[in-house]
């Protein structure tokens, strides 16, 4: 098991009931495969900083979580065929996660690091 | 000059102990991108290897994920 964070942007032109449903195939696809969400976060609506697909526009949504190592293949095999998905990004997460706790500034982390050691 | 040289020595990421730079964090990483979107040099950040080994990795991410431009937007 491992942790990952995948980011995708979703074509906002189909309409918020079309976005949630895609947003929960991908969390039941990871699911499925026996991962835990440990994060769950929608960025929503963001103006691209160049058009993808003619479009400007796209509905971010970020998900950290812990699973096998086959799954980011799978996660991008099923991105690449879903044709309201415009882009996605799946890294191994170097980020260190504190349940309970939201995002924090940087300032404030890094003070917080300082403090520990 | 010796402002130059004074600063280039420091790696913020280091004074900052900031240890992972997050693709994500958009803020931070405009700051290190010119007006045309290229990555600034070390010579001008001033960081340190390793720092700006993880930062051109956290920019290219951005900007697949297009939060951050390859170019300087097009005007129409």
């Amino acid at each position: 098991m491992r942790k990952y964070e995948t980011t995708f942007i979703l074509d906002p032109s189909m309409g918020e009931e079309k976005i949630e449903s895609e947003i929960k195939r991908v969390s039941d696809l990871i699911q499925g495969h026996g991962a835990k969400i440990l994060q769950n976060d929608r960025w929503g609506m963001r103006k691209l900083s160049y058009p993808i697909a003619k479009k400007n526009q796209g509905y971010y949504v970020f998900i950290l979580f812990e699973g096998e190592e086959n799954l980011p293949k799978e996660l991008e095999k099923f991105y690449v065929l879903n044709e309201s998905c415009l882009r996605f990004l799946t890294v191994k997460s170097e980020t260190e996660y504190a349940p309970e706790s939201q995002p924090k500034e940087r300032s404030t982390s890094s003070r917080g690091a300082e403090n520990l050691e | 000059m010796v402002d130059e040289l004074k600063r280039r020595k420091s790696c913020r990421f280091c004074e900052q102990k900031i240890k992972i730079i997050d693709y994500k964090d958009e803020r931070l990483l405009r700051r290190y991108i010119s007006d045309r979107g290229k990555i600034l040099p070390r010579r001008i950040t001033g960081n340190c290897a390793r720092h700006q080994r993880q930062l051109t990795m956290a920019i290219k991410r951005g900007r697949h994920l297009a939060m951050l431009p390859f170019t300087a937007e097009v005007t129409r």
